[in-house]
C-alpha cells in the first residue's frame, strides 16, 4: 500500500497500470482495425456479430463506472432499497431484447436511431431527437471522463487532468483505429475483468466480514439503510427503471449494436446481457454496504469499491478494483465515442456539410469525428464540474422522455409525428421541473409519465396509418 | 426492516450469478470461434 496519506497505490504503480491499459487496448484496437476498412465495417461492425461478442458487448457497455461506483454509494446513501434500485436498470436491457429483434428486422441496412425517427415521424422530431440525444451522449461520455480522471487521482495521487486524458485519449485512439469491431472486441474482454474482478473482491470481502455481521452493524450503526420503507429510495427504484429503460431504448450506443449483430442475435444477445447484468449492483453495492462492518471510513462514496478492495488485500486488491473500474469506464467512453460520431457523420456531415460524400469518404470522416467528440469532451471534463450522479441524472428526464415515442414508433402503426414531438417536449420539461423543484430521484418518473401520456393520447384519437415497409428503403441522402 | 437472510440470499446469489455470467460468456466464446461465428 502507498505510503502517501489516504492513498491506495502510488502515482508511479498508476502509471504503469495506465501504461499497461493504453498499449493493451490500442494493441488491440490495431488488431481489429484491419476489419473495419469499409464504411459499414467501421460503423456496424460489418453487421455479422455472434451471440458472445454481442451479449458481451451489451453487459460490458452498461456496466459502466456508475454501476461499478455509483451503486456502492447508492447502498450507502440509500441502502438495501438502493441497490436493487440500481438492479432494475438492467430492465432497460430485457425489454430492448424484442426491440432489438425488431429493429434489425424492419432496418436492415439502418446505421443510426435518428435515421429511425426521421424515417418513422419525419424532419422535426428528428432534430428535436437528435439534439436530446446528442446532449445525452455527450453528458454520459463527459462522465465517464470524470470519473476516470477522479478514480485515478483518488486511488493513485496522479493529478485529475492527466488521469482524464490518458482515459479519454486511449479510448479515442482503438475506437478510430478499429471502428465498433475494436469496441466490441476489448468490451468482451472488459466485461470478464469487471465479472471476476468483482466476484474475487466479494468473497475476499465475505472472509473477513460475513453478511450476518454486516447486516448487524448496519441495524446498530445505520438503521435507515435497513428500512423496507425508505421513500427516497423507493423514489430511486422507479426512476432508476425509467431512465435504464429511456437510456437504452433511445441512444445509437445501443441501436449501433442492433444493427451489427446478425439476423437473429439481437433479441437473444440484449435478454443474456440483461440477465448477466442483473446481479453486478447487488454485488458491488455490497461493497457499500459492508463497509462499516469493515470499519472502514468512506470518505468518497464513488471509491467503496477500490477502497474496500484496497483496504482488505493491501496494493494487490486495489490494484485489482482499479482495474475493474477502468476497464468498466473503457467500455462506455469507446461506446460512446462510436455511437456519437456514428450520429454526427451520417446525420449532420451526410445530410448537411458533404452530402455526395462516398462511403470511403465518411469512413475516414467518422475518424475524424471520434478525434473532435474526443476533444470536445476532454475540454468539458476539464472544469471537474458536479459529481457524477448529479451530471449524469440531470439528462435522465430527456431519455425518460423518449420512451414511448420509440416504443410506439416501432409497433404502433398510428403513432404520429407531432405526438412524438410534443411526447419528448412535454416529457422533459416535466421532468427537468420536478428535476429542479423535488429531486433528481423522482426527475425520470415525472418525464417519462408525461410523455407516455401525451404520446398515447395522440396515438388512440389519430387516423394515421403508417406503413412499417418504408424503414427497409432507408431514406434519400 | 430487511432480515438478514433477505441480505443473505442478495449477496450470495448475486456472486453465483455473476460467476455463472462469466462462465457463460467465456463458454459462449469458444462455441462461437470454433464455429467461425465471432464476427
Amino acid at each position: 500500500m502507498s505510503d502517501d496519506a489516504g492513498l491506495l497505490l502510488t502515482p508511479s504503480v498508476g502509471w504503469l497500470l495506465l501504461g499497461g491499459f493504453s498499449v493493451l487496448w490500442i494493441a488491440l484496437g490495431a488488431w481489429w482495425g484491419r476489419r473495419a476498412q469499409s464504411l459499414d465495417g467501421f460503423m456496424i461492425a460489418g453487421r455479422n456479430v455472434g451471440l458472445a461478442l454481442g451479449t458481451a458487448t451489451a453487459m460490458a457497455t452498461w456496466v459502466t463506472s456508475n454501476t461499478t461506483m455509483l451503486a456502492p454509494q447508492f447502498a450507502l446513501e440509500l441502502g438495501v432499497w438502493g441497490v436493487l434500485a440500481y438492479s432494475t436498470a438492467s430492465l432497460g436491457l430485457l425489454l430492448f431484447a424484442p426491440l432489438a429483434a425488431r429493429i434489425r428486422a424492419v432496418m436492415p441496412n439502418g446505421y443510426t436511431s435518428a435515421e429511425f425517427i426521421e424515417l418513422r415521424y419525419g424532419r422535426p422530431a428528428w432534430g428535436v431527437f437528435l439534439v436530446l440525444s446528442l446532449f445525452y451522449a455527450l453528458t454520459w461520455l463527459v462522465s465517464m471522463g470524470m470519473a476516470g480522471g477522479l478514480l485515478i487521482e483518488a486511488l493513485t495521487g496522479i493529478d485529475y487532468r492527466y488521469g482524464m486524458t490518458v482515459i479519454l485519449a486511449v479510448c479515442v485512439i482503438y475506437t478510430v483505429s478499429g471502428g465498433l469491431f475494436a469496441v466490441i472486441g476489448t468490451d468482451f474482454i472488459q466485461s470478464l475483468i469487471v465479472l471476476v474482478g468483482l466476484v474475487v473482491v466479494g468473497l475476499l470481502v465475505l472472509r473477513e466480514v460475513s453478511v450476518e455481521e454486516v447486516h448487524a452493524t448496519l441495524a446498530t450503526e445505520r438503521p435507515m439503510l435497513l428500512h423496507v420503507m425508505f421513500p427516497a429510495a423507493l423514489l430511486a427504484l422507479f426512476n432508476n427503471l425509467l431512465f435504464g429503460l429511456g437510456e437504452v431504448f433511445h441512444s445509437n450506443v445501443w441501436w449501433s449494436r442492433a444493427f451489427a449483430m446478425r439476423p437473429g442475435v439481437g433479441g437473444r444477445a440484449y435478454a443474456l446481457a440483461a440477465l448477466f447484468w442483473l446481479p453486478v449492483p447487488v454485488v458491488a453495492g455490497f461493497l457499500g454496504l459492508a463497509a462499516p462492518a469493515l470499519g472502514i471510513g468512506v470518505s468518497r462514496p464513488d471509491m467503496v469499491a477500490p477502497i474496500v478492495a484496497g483496504t482488505l488485500l493491501g496494493e494487490a486488491g486495489a490494484v485489482r478494483g482499479f482495474v475493474v473500474v477502468v476497464a468498466s469506464i473503457a467500455s462506455s467512453v469507446d461506446s460512446l465515442l462510436a455511437a456519437t460520431s456514428d450520429l454526427l457523420t451520417k446525420e449532420v456531415v451526410q445530410r448537411f456539410v458533404i452530402p455526395g460524400a462516398s462511403p470511403e469518404r465518411l469512413r475516414r470522416i467518422a475518424g475524424q469525428v471520434i478525434v473532435g467528440t474526443g476533444v470536445l469532451a476532454w475540454l468539458l471534463c476539464l472544469p471537474k464540474v458536479g459529481t457524477l450522479a448529479t451530471v449524469l441524472f440531470f439528462a435522465g428526464p430527456m431519455v425518460a422522455s423518449m420512451i414511448w415515442p420509440i416504443v410506439a414508433g416501432l409497433f404502433w402503426r398510428r403513432a404520429t409525428g407531432t405526438g412524438a414531438v410534443a411526447g419528448m417536449v412535454a416529457g422533459t420539461v416535466a421532468g427537468l421541473t420536478v428535476y429542479v423543484t423535488i429531486g433528481w430521484y423522482a426527475a425520470s418518473l415525472a418525464g417519462a409519465l408525461v410523455s407516455a401520456l401525451v404520446v398515447t393520447l395522440t396515438t388512440w384519437t389519430s387516423t394515421h396509418e403508417f406503413s412499417f415497409e418504408t424503414l427497409s428503403k432507408g431514406r434519400a441522402v | 426492516m430487511f432480515p438478514p437472510w433477505f441480505l443473505a440470499i442478495a449477496v450470495w446469489g448475486g456472486l453465483v450469478l455473476v460467476t455463472s455470467a462469466a462462465l457463460t460468456l467465456a463458454g459462449l466464446w469458444l462455441r462461437d470461434l470454433r464455429s467461425g461465428r465471432l464476427w
